[in-house]
């Protein structure tokens, strides 16, 4: 599972976060979207939506010392809030800028760990209320897909398997003529340097 | 004297019991192997659902004329499992005059 963000078609209307904070009934002082401008108000402006990319190969995974992070079969890159000990090593890790804390603090003062769960709950019984409290809305287990792509208005957040949505970016650039390389892609999906 | 103190003893290990079985323990593995996630498991996708997300992915390219998010109906994979309790909108409600 993959999130491909199309800056020719992003506009900045933020919904997609709105949608998340919405969904999950994410508290005050988290945003596990937002959407970044650049060259803001200057030629060649562009708008993206980020959050975890759930990468391949997620720094986050490795860096954690207590190993609460982890990858799902289908590639979502979820934790478990019940290991966390809030020490903030994912957020300097991760090259989006995905995990957040709920308070503002030291080592282990921050509280855990907050991040997109690619609507995919967590590692508590689907469906469960404890699941939601912790990790928001199950949505993937119900069939669908991640609430800020569903409802994007121009499309440009797309979500799922990656050969889809980059079949469905590959046909948009052909169609349109310009536009190539998906911000982000080679950062969370492409191979690191010396991997196999 | 010796029944006063057996009593004392007794509540004492009576507290100290009751206060350990109060304890919330979590499940915080003590050994850890590096890089190797040892919390709770993930359950499991199924076939029919992984189709469906499939499904729903490839309906984002579609024109405009097509309802995004749409395909097969996931309703029957599993509806939201737990209604609000019956408070909440109530609550929810007074909270807008706050």
């Amino acid at each position: 599972m993959k999130f491909l963000c199309d800056a020719e078609r992003c506009i900045e209307c933020n919904a997609c976060v709105t949608a998340c904070k919405n969904e999950h009934e994410i508290p005050w002082g988290i945003n596990r979207r937002r959407v970044v401008t650049l060259n803001d108000g200057k030629p060649g402006e562009r708008s993206l939506s980020v959050a975890c990319m759930h990468c391949s190969d997620a720094p986050c995974i490795a860096v954690c010392p207590v190993d609460c992070i982890y990858d799902t079969a289908e590639g979502v890159v979820l934790h478990s809030k019940d290991l966390c000990i809030g020490c903030g090593y994912c957020f300097y890790a991760c090259p989006f800028g995905a995990p957040q804390y709920p308070q503002a603090g030291n080592f282990g003062s921050r509280g855990k760990m907050d991040k997109c769960t690619f609507c995919a709950g967590g590692p508590e019984e689907d469906h469960s209320p404890t699941e939601f409290q912790k990790y928001g809305r199950n949505r993937i287990a119900e069939g669908k897909l991640p609430l800020c792509a569903e409802m994007c208005a121009t499309k440009a957040l797309l979500a799922g398997d990656g050969d889809v949505v980059s079949n469905i970016y590959r046909e948009r650039v052909v169609a349109r003529g310009f536009g190539s390389g998906a911000w982000g892609w080679g950062t969370a999906y492409g191979q690191k340097a010396g991997g196999s | 004297m010796g029944g006063a103190t057996a009593v004392r003893t007794a509540a004492l290990v009576f507290a100290v019991t009751a206060a350990v079985a109060s304890c919330d323990f979590d499940e915080r593995p003590l050994n850890y192997e590096k890089g190797t996630y040892l919390g709770n498991s993930e359950p499991p996708l199924s076939a029919a659902t992984r189709e469906v997300l499939r499904e729903r992915a490839e309906y984002q390219g579609s024109g405009s004329g097509t309802v995004s998010g749409g395909g097969r109906d996931a309703a029957d994979l599993g509806a939201r499992a737990f209604p609000p309790p019956a408070d909440a909108l109530k609550e929810r409600a007074a909270h807008q005059g706050r």
